[in-house]
């Protein structure tokens, strides 16, 4: 049996970029009482929108290592390298121009306003805080996070 | 059925141009169609991923349908078990592994009387194995050393030894199959024995290809290689063959093969051969037979040898030959009359024994091989040994109806400049006549022939003189390179290599051309050579030049530097190949 999934017109004024969120949670239809023809109202997956769509990106992007992606073998970005060189200030340089190189490349939605990286030798870590300008839906976001031996996920 | 997928504007068998990347472009294109979800263009959101998944797992299974459907095709299907499930249904059976064989001469100094060998008994000799498969029967018509011509005619020995499968009850059902394991073993199928023991006597089954011309009270049974490489052996129904009855006991004989391991060089045979005795297989014996065997005491009184060396072992039926055999086997419909018929059955059932063979009617004897014998100066060709030897063993008075297969034996000779001994014998002959009986055309009359050997050397006659035997070995092969900077030895190994190669048994044939033109192209194309050319004192010729000629009968000198065909029943071996490089001399250009 064909299933058949036809959206219909969503306030598109609203946002400007929408993905899937994989939370596998239920989300209330958005935007009126159905924006699906095959649910009456509440029970559509989760969508992320905007700056949490463009999150969803950096985060693939993040911890994605290259030739993990089956069909873009190039893609991601490897900055668990830098967790065994000494936590100074000259690896933090050197994982700013990581990120920095990956997001040009990858994101193109954005612009980096700067990246701070804060060096925590003791707990042998990095403080990341990555502020970008997304030009399209005229907004700076940050996204901070931790770099450990766990990785780096924002 | 629809013939269009409505919603997405496709051909229903769209699917199948779809690989991954365009599977996903088309994806992203349906998804952009509507305003929903814009990430499908970004390649780092969840939505793009999910595309990359979605993709990739539609194209593993395309493949797979892919893989599975071509399975199901006879032209295309590439694993053995799926190829073999295909053939059965038109009856073929894929060959299976043929162990490697051994001709006899055997003599004895018993005292007058006829004596029998009891099957199975067997050679045991550094390890190695030689077995007889039936019981040997003899006649010693004086006392004293006599050579038995008629038995080392009639029989053969077959490397490996033969073992018993565990009896097996009959259920009584029609077509009751056993199945004989093969794993870590090498078992030819023409060695399997079939027992059946029915109200306490023991009766011998007989292999047949086919059940389906057995009569209803036919004690015959059928072998067949399955798709998971055992055998099958299958009884009758009651209406093709006899089938077994409840309660009848199954016992079942098997030569396990040693494989390449067991195939010898001439002269291995020696000290005595050792009866095969088992409480089984004597309880059999005295059931089906009322023969008095010989004891082992006389039997150390026969002698065993063996001057030439065993044949090689075969393997099973590759994919590529079950395919293109089972076509020309459903052609022949399970009869020889034609000359491919007659050819593809001995390539798949003699393929251990025989490399080579051509298949002529008495016309081309006569128009080909007696008219040759008769150009070389034989004066009474028919009364030559070989073609003798053979109408004798084989042929009627008449021969207008006769069918001569031209085989060369699986062996191969320790120097190449010794006389070519490497004929079939009789017995080998007689096994593969006795296999056609049955199926070639009723007025035929097959024989086995040996063919006439052709010796080629390196070769090129000095100025003025006609080739003759004298100048072989006085040639060489003169390799200028095009550049300092390389290594001599190596080109003189892939030179050898070469001209081994192309006379190798495995890539030659009966009545090949001799292409002088591909093996000057080989060595040409050897990185570093740029000239070749023949040398004999002071003679020189521009490129190979080659000197072929029958060894049989030493005559027939032809020197070439041109494509050289052989007749049908001419084979051609590389002369004292194992001096050919003292005949290569390469210089550095």
């Amino acid at each position: 049996m064909a299933v058949s999934i036809k959206f219909q017109q969503s306030k598109k004024d609203d946002y400007r970029y929408s993905d899937l969120s994989l939370d596998l949670q239920k989300h209330k239809t958005p935007y009126g009482s159905s924006n699906l023809t095959r649910v009456s109202g509440d029970s559509d997956i989760k969508t992320d929108f905007d700056e949490h769509a463009i999150a969803n990106s950096l985060r693939n992007l993040f911890s994605t290592r290259p030739k993990q992606r089956l069909l873009d073998p190039e893609y991601g970005l490897d900055i668990t390298q830098f967790l065994f060189e000494n936590v100074n200030e000259f690896t933090a340089r050197l994982i700013a121009r990581k990120i920095e190189q990956g997001i040009r490349k990858y994101e193109p939605r954005v612009t980096i306003n700067f990246i701070d990286i804060i060096v925590e030798e003791e707990q042998n870590r990095y403080n990341i805080s990555i502020n970008l300008n997304v030009p399209s839906i005229n907004k700076d976001v940050v996204y901070q996070s931790i770099f450990t031996e766990n990785g780096f996920t924002i | 059925m629809p013939n269009e997928l409505l919603n997405y504007n496709l051909p229903t068998d769209a699917y199948l141009n779809f690989d991954a990347e365009s599977f996903k472009s088309y994806m992203i294109e349906k998804l952009s169609q509507n305003d929903w979800f814009t990430d499908q263009n970004f390649v780092g959101s969840n939505l793009n991923n999910l595309l990359d998944i979605i993709a990739y797992a539609n194209n593993t299974l395309l493949f797979y349908l892919n893989q599975t459907s071509k399975e199901t095709h006879f032209s295309e299907a590439e694993f053995y078990e799926n190829l073999n499930r295909i053939v059965k249904l038109i009856g073929y059976k894929p060959s299976g592994f043929v162990t490697s064989s051994l001709g006899i001469q055997v003599t004895s100094d018993l005292d007058r009387g006829t004596y029998s060998i009891p099957r199975y008994s067997f050679f045991s000799i550094d390890g190695i194995n030689y077995s007889l498969i039936k019981d040997g029967t003899f006649v010693k018509k004086d006392n004293g050393e006599e050579y038995l011509s008629d038995f080392s005619n009639s029989y053969i020995l077959y490397n490996g030894k033969y073992e018993n499968l565990t009896d097996y009850t009959a259920i009584g059902d029609a077509s009751e199959t056993i199945t004989l394991s093969t794993k870590d073993k090498n078992i030819d199928a023409n060695t399997i024995n079939v027992y059946v023991k029915s109200d306490g006597e023991w009766v011998e089954w007989s292999q047949v290809e086919n059940l389906y011309f057995s009569d209803f009270d036919e004690t015959n049974f059928s072998v067949r290689l399955n798709e998971s490489s055992n055998y099958e052996i299958t009884f009758g129904d009651g209406i093709n063959g006899k089938s077994l009855s409840s309660g009848n006991t199954v016992s079942v004989f098997y030569l396990n093969s040693q494989g390449a391991d067991g195939e010898v060089a001439q002269n291995f045979l020696s000290g005595q051969m050792t009866i095969f005795s088992t409480p089984k297989i004597n309880e059999i014996l005295s059931s089906i037979s009322d023969v008095s065997y010989i004891s082992a005491d006389n039997l150390s009184k026969v002698i065993f040898s063996n001057n030439l060396p065993s044949t090689k072992v075969s393997e099973k039926e590759s994919v590529e030959n079950i395919r293109s055999n089972t076509s020309i086997f459903y052609e022949s419909q399970n009869r020889l009359i034609s000359k491919n018929d007659f050819t593809s059955f001995i390539k798949n059932n003699y393929s251990g024994l025989i490399s080579s063979v051509k298949v002529i009617n008495n016309r081309g004897f006569l128009e080909k091989h007696i008219a040759y014998l008769a150009k070389i100066g034989v004066a009474y060709p028919f009364e030559d040994g070989r073609v003798l030897t053979n109408q004798y063993f084989f042929s009627t008075p008449c021969n207008f109806n006769n069918v001569y297969i031209y085989a060369v034996p699986r062996v191969e000779q320790k120097y190449s400049t010794l006389g070519r001994l490497n004929y079939i014998n009789p017995a080998q002959k007689q096994v593969i006549i006795d296999a056609m009986e049955d199926k070639k055309e009723i007025s035929l009359d097959i024989i086995v022939h040996d063919p006439v050997y052709m010796g080629v050397d390196i070769g090129i006659e000095p100025i003025g003189d006609e080739p003759i035997f004298n100048h072989i070995g006085q040639s060489s092969i003169e390799i200028k390179t095009n550049t300092t900077n390389i290594d001599i030895n190596s080109i003189k190994t892939e030179v050898i290599n070469i001209i081994k190669n192309y006379f190798l048994p495995t890539n030659f044939e009966l009545g090949q051309i001799i292409n002088m033109q591909t093996i000057t192209n080989e060595i040409l194309n050897i990185k570093g050579v740029a000239s070749i050319t023949t040398k004999n004192g002071g003679r020189e010729s521009n490129g190979l030049n080659f000197y072929i000629w029958d060894v049989v009968y030493d005559t027939n000198y032809v020197s070439t530097s041109q494509n050289y065909k052989l007749d049908d029943f001419q084979y051609a071996f590389f002369y004292d190949v194992e001096n050919l490089s003292d005949k290569i001399n390469i210089t550095n250009g």
